[in-house]
């Protein structure tokens, strides 16, 4: 008999030695017939690979194969396949090789300075200036990179940008520096007077100029009746707008104020009446929601706006958005020949009478049983200067008018601008250049403007600077207590730090674990921390794709623009409200209340909600509630003319865990519908089963989309799907054949688990958090830190899902693990 | 991007000029007058330095595409049949060459980040394949305009010409893809070409080129101050920084060496433009030309672009409401083809215009058409196709090419023509985009 305990440590030897020899012979038993000399499958040759060790050139190759042999989509189904433990030790052979080369690799890589992005600079600007004054909407749009714009290494600079710093800086410190007598205050009343003001001879006395929306479009199809009435006074109808445009000479720029009144009439009920007020230049100014019942005898409505000094003309619009027009049945194509586009101009001239529309020129509003507002008066004041010189002039200057100091100007507004402290040289340098542009015959004041633009356009005001030692190691240099303000601010409120973060920056205590925590809890209570949503949220979950989708408006005759931006609003409130209230993070996945207003809560055949703003609602139809059941989503993951199931699995294993899909191999054409027969979308897909190539990723992607298929292509429910034999042809209907389906919304996942919904597909995802958790952290470190992530990130990591998990994965719990990393305090 | 829905609602948060009209009482248009005065009386092209006649490039751009039934002539060389989308060029029938079957191949391969549309508007001068990694912006080319500016710009007062009707959009790139902003507003066009000359004027330039000096050096010392405390794993960005803002202050310095020189004020009668005509397009798109034709004669420029009709216009005027975009998804229905057909026209009427226009200016021997190369393109054929094109050329060169063909270029690269145009420029170069030489047979 053999004497194993002799044998024992030769067989751990040898195991030792073989592990590797065994990975190798793993992979050449299995992979190379179709990856080797024979064949290369997808150009790749296992063989040649295996030979050279892994390294820079052939990581990403070494890194797409472990990732096929982790998700066991290769070997292929159909081939020999190796046994689990094989598939275990292979795959911790080819990691540790990977592991080694990457930490290498990343510890050479330059860290690259962040510079502010178009957002971070308007709201620094905003901040530092106290100014209403919003830079940087023609900048370049910035790049992103690992899905954000605030990643230093994405962060282009050209030419054209840095000519916009030059420019911009320029402006802004005009706008800031404001000296001189106050402007005066002027106020209008604009009445409307019948004989004055009618639109139709289009005249405008001087000084003047009013536009009275002339056509009335308030009709009921309740009853499939229509009714208009021409209108040519000072009314204000449904969906209309009423145009001020107010003229003024001289130094226009400040806050102007707007009050309009107005009479309500024919107002049966309780009604909601949403306005919008926009500025002359389209911005918004405010949206209201005024409650209106039998017995409100007058609406006021009172909003203010900024005006920059160049515009001589202040304009205003008034518009009611909802109101009793409805969704007039095939709205883009009226029933009538005529070509006018815009339904305002079709209902001018023209009414329903017993389905037939008929040219009809009615003469007084009384005529009008519906409800509508006049006696819409206007009264306009401005520009409102609460502080003259204004606070961002005296902020700034101080005493520089009388004394001509220019270092104490520096003194001050440098280590606001530079986000830290500042020394005497960088003072002197600046008050040098002021006396250099007064020497050369410009005044106190325009040379001190010089100066400040000179500060604006400097590299420490540019780029979030973070100054290890030059010999520095990755990721051991402990940052300053401002340059950890500095990388919190930008994190919670696209912004630089303020006082108190400065004060603790000063004090040195910032790095305390338990001033920190107490800050980050005041910082998300801040309304700067809108920012955190506006572009961490819109990013992280790919909202800008929602701009440029265009559902087919004959499947979709609902679909709008104003509730395409209701969709993007809801789900931008919702993860507000995750944030500010501190509830789990699990509500992303599956939750009891979302944001409604009345175009959504019919959208999504909910209960009426009134009124044009979002406001919390309680769900009880468990179809409904978290991010994959929110039409924004649904509609940015389809096509024009129906939904894209592949698109929704991907988004969901790109958004919800972070671990998209590889992209499809170069050269495979879209999906060639078989136009013989009409089929359904999720037949279309049976192509990506029954190909082994396609199905080794597919499996993975395409039951997540499918299961989602009670939801069209615009996010509303169904249960039947209409189709046509060639699904980009789904509107034609001569010739093309149709049919329709019942809904399958079932899915097998490659685990062999089954699915039917969107009920199962919550459970599903619920049982996952804690892969949604580390999904989630790890897009919020990149956004955090504004780098890509490093293998020296892991750590920190695992910390941040523990300790969210452990908060019952409060969202608030997971902010605060990100600020506490080592990543996030170091660099 | 620059893509854009094709829904129009009443009441969109957007300005007011940008896309409604402005109707009267009766639902008439109000029109605004071209302003004839603006080009000029004296219709004679300036004396370039050195003697030979400068050869200017042109790109004229429309977005979407083309109707191409009623575009592409059924026969080839040089007896062929106007189509009725051309017929308004057929006063200068000999000056045009109409090209079939070239193509971007690169532009136009399947992305799942840019859609067909936004390649047509972003890469129809650059013909670049943008790349769609997820997660990563996309990136562009240069495009050849800008590439001629590199070259010949600095000759002019005005390196290239970038207008557009389109204030939101651009189709010129430099170079890495960095977007070039275009000019749309008449008035600011008009005092970038007739700065005012004045002393006084030139007093107010000269001060702010030395405050914008003073600033932008400050940036640079700085810079570099703080870039010799970092370690060469930090400081990257910064460099970049630093060698951008010389750039910047290098091309400062190149403007104002043009204050230097003698003075060029507008043609005698030429009044300056009002702001753009916003509610009239075909005043607009024609204000623009007339622009460029003045830029041109007075050798302010020789590069120019134009887009001059994008994925959402509509033409009331001419009985096509809706948008043009929309048009384009006709699903077979004739009355829309024709409609898309009627804009198509319209548009190569104002090509008509602005050929009128250069024919009109003497130049030496000849007149300014014939000193040009005008590309007119637009990016997409018929029903989003992107294989059958439509494009043309116009002019002569100065007398290298023989338009007045129709030429089957059997699918070649578009950018094969550029490669031609900047050869007949006195640019010749190996390749661009996808192109390996010069178009032949013009």
């Amino acid at each position: 008999m053999r004497d194993v305990s002799r044998a024992t440590p030769w067989l751990l030897l040898s195991v030792l030695l073989s592990s590797r020899a065994l990975a190798g012979d793993v992979l050449t038993t299995y992979c190379v017939s179709c990856h080797g000399p024979e064949k290369a499958k997808s150009g790749l040759r296992v063989d040649t690979l295996l030979k050279t060790r892994v390294d820079e050139a052939t990581l990403p190759m070494w890194k797409e194969i472990l990732s096929r042999l982790e998700t066991r989509d290769m070997p292929p189904k159909d081939k020999k396949r190796p046994s689990e433990s094989e598939y275990g030790t292979t795959i911790a052979r080819i990691s540790a090789d990977v592991v080694k080369v990457e930490t290498v690799l990343e510890a050479k890589r330059p860290r690259a300075m962040r510079r502010l992005n178009r957002s971070e600079y308007a709201n620094t600007i905003r901040d530092l200036f106290a100014i209403d004054y919003v830079p940087g909407s023609d900048f370049p749009a910035d790049d992103a990179l690992h899905g954000f714009d605030n990643v230093a290494e994405g962060l282009n600079l050209s030419p054209t940008l840095v000519g916009k710093y030059l420019a911009t800086a320029t402006q802004v410190v005009e706008r800031a520096i404001r000296i001189g007598d106050k402007p005066s205050l002027r106020t209008q009343v604009y009445a409307f007077d019948d004989e004055k003001y009618r639109y139709a001879d289009n005249a405008k006395p001087a000084g003047l100029a009013v536009y009275n929306g002339n056509a009335h479009l308030s009709f009921k199809p309740a009853n499939g009746m229509a009714r208009v009435i021409y209108i040519g006074g000072p009314a204000l109808f449904a969906r209309q707008h009423q145009h001020l445009l107010h003229r003024q000479s001289g130094q226009n720029e400040g806050v102007w104020r707007l009050s309009v009144r107005m009479t309500p009439r024919n107002f049966p009920a309780v009604e909601v009446a949403s306005f919008t007020l926009l500025g002359g230049d389209g911005r918004l100014v405010a949206e209201r929601d005024v409650r209106i019942d039998a017995g409100t005898k007058e609406v006021v409505l009172n909003v203010e706006a900024y005006h920059d000094r160049s515009a001589e003309e202040i304009g205003f619009e008034l518009q009611w958005t909802n109101g009793y027009y409805q969704n007039w049945p095939n709205r883009r194509n009226p029933p009538s020949k005529d070509h006018y586009q815009s339904n305002h101009w079709f209902l001018y001239n023209h009414r329903l009478v017993d389905g037939k529309w008929q040219e009809w020129k009615p003469s007084v509003p009384e005529e009008s049983p519906f409800p509508y507002f006049e006696n819409v008066e206007f009264t306009i004041s401005g520009p409102h200067h609460d502080l003259w010189p204004p606070a961002s002039t005296q902020s700034l200057l101080g005493s520089y008018l009388s004394d001509g100091d220019a270092t104490k100007v520096f003194a001050r507004f440098l280590p606001r601008a530079f986000r830290r402290a500042v020394t005497a040289t960088e003072i002197e340098r600046l008050a040098t250049l002021v006396a250099a542009q007064r020497a050369a015959g410009l005044d106190a004041v325009a040379a001190m403007k010089v100066g400040l633009t000179a500060a604006l356009c400097s590299p420490h005001f540019l780029f979030l600077v973070e100054a290890p030692p030059v010999a520095a190691a990755r990721g051991t240099y402990q940052l300053s207590g401002f340059e950890l303000a500095t990388r919190l601010s930008y994190f919670l409120w696209s912004s630089m730090p303020d006082d108190e973060l400065r004060a603790l920056a000063v004090a040195g205590t910032l790095g305390d674990p338990a001033v920190l925590t107490k800050q980050v809890a005041r910082m998300l209570a801040d309304g700067k921390s809108a920012a955190l949503t506006a572009n961490f949220a819109r990013q992280w979950l790919g909202l800008d794709k929602l701009a440029s989708v265009m559902p087919e408006p004959k499947l979709f005759p609902n679909y709008s623009e104003s509730l395409r931006d209701a969709t993007r609003d809801e789900t931008l409130a919702f993860f507000r409200e995750v944030v500010a209230k501190n509830l789990p993070i699990t509500d992303f996945l599956d939750a009891r209340w979302t944001f409604l207003n009345e175009a959504l809560a019919e959208h999504y055949g909910l209960p009426a909600v009134p009124g044009r703003l979002l406001q919390k609602v309680d769900l009880s139809d468990a179809r409904r509630g978290g991010l994959l059941t929110q039409a924004s989503v649904l509609t940015l993951t389809s096509e024009a003319t129906r939904t894209a199931p592949v698109k929704r699995g991907t988004y969901l294993l790109d958004h919800i865990f972070n671990r998209p899909p590889p992209p499809p191999p170069p050269n495979v054409g879209s999906l060639i519908p078989d136009a013989s027969q009409a089929k359904s979308v999720r037949e279309h897909l049976a192509i990506h089963r029954a190909d082994i190539a396609c199905s080794g990723c597919h499996a993975r992607i395409d039951p997540y989309g499918l299961v989602l298929e009670n939801f069209d292509a615009v996010g509303a429910w169904r249960t039947s799907e209409a189709a046509h034999s060639d699904p980009t042809k789904a509107t034609n209907h001569d010739g093309v054949k149709s049919q329709t389906f019942l809904i399958d919304a079932t899915a097998e996942l490659k685990d062999g688990s089954h699915l039917d919904g969107i009920a199962d597909l919550k459970q599903h995802l619920l049982a996952r958090k804690l892969d949604f958790t580390r999904g989630l952290a790890e897009r919020m470190s990149v956004y955090a830190l504004g780098r890509g992530l490093l293998i020296s990130d892991r750590g920190d990591l695992d910390v941040m899902v523990k300790t969210t998990a452990t908060d019952s994965f409060r969202m608030q719990s997971l902010i605060h693990a990100v600020v506490m990393s080592k990543s996030f305090r170091t660099r | 991007m620059n893509s854009r829905p094709h829904s129009s609602r009443p009441h969109s948060p957007r300005p007011l000029s940008r896309r409604s009209v402005l109707r009267g009482a009766a639902g008439a248009l109000i029109s605004l007058p071209f302003l004839e005065a603006l080009t000029s009386r004296s219709l004679v092209a300036a004396e370039p330095a050195g003697g030979t006649r400068p050869i200017r490039l042109l790109w004229l751009h429309s977005e979407s595409g083309i109707w191409m039934p009623e575009w592409k002539p059924t026969t080839t060389g040089t007896n062929f049949a106007l189509t009725p989308i051309l017929e308004p060029l057929a006063p200068y029938r000999e000056e045009i060459s109409v090209l079939s079957g070239l193509f971007h191949a690169n532009a136009f391969k399947r992305n799942a980040q840019a859609g067909r549309h936004v390649q047509d508007g972003m890469c129809h001068l650059t013909a670049t394949d943008l790349g769609g990694t997820p997660d990563v912006a996309v990136k562009n080319g240069i495009s050849v305009d800008q590439l001629a500016a590199e070259t010949i710009g600095e000759k002019t007062r005005v390196p290239v010409l970038n207008l557009s009707i389109d204030r939101n959009a651009t189709m010129s790139f430099s170079a890495g893809g960095t977007p070039v902003p275009v000019d749309w507003d008449p008035r600011e066009i008009f005092s970038r070409l007739f700065a005012d000359n004045s002393p006084d004027a030139k007093k107010l330039a000269e001060a702010r080129y030395l405050q914008q000096r003073s600033v932008l050096d400050d940036a640079m010392e700085t810079t570099r101050d703080l870039s010799t405390k970092l370690g060469t794993t930090d400081r990257q960005k910064l460099d970049e920084y630093l060698s951008t803002v010389r750039e910047v202050e290098r091309r400062a310095t190149v403007t104002r060496t043009w204050a230097d020189r003698p003075a060029v004020s507008a043609p005698e009668g030429t009044k300056p433009p009002g702001p753009p005509p916003d509610k009239d397009r075909t005043a607009y798109v024609r204000l623009l030309m007339d622009l460029m034709v003045l830029a041109l004669q007075t050798d302010q420029t020789r590069l120019a672009t134009l887009r001059l009709g994008f994925m959402g216009c509509m033409y009331p005027d001419i009985g096509c409401p809706d948008s043009y975009h929309n048009y384009t998804h006709h699903d077979f229905k004739a009355d829309k083809q024709a409609a898309m057909a009627k804009v198509d026209q319209h548009r190569i009427a104002h090509l008509a215009y602005f050929l009128g226009k250069l024919k009109a200016v003497k130049e030496g021997e000849h007149d300014l058409l014939h000193h040009c190369v005008i590309h007119y393109g637009t990016g997409m054929g018929a029903d989003h196709e992107t294989t059958d094109l439509a494009n043309l050329v116009i002019g002569r060169g100065g007398g290298a090419l023989k338009p007045g063909q129709h030429l089957d270029c059997k699918g070649k690269p578009l950018a094969d023509l550029y490669v031609r145009m900047m050869a007949t420029a006195g640019m010749p170069i190996k390749a661009f985009a996808d192109s390996s030489g010069a178009l032949n047979g013009l």
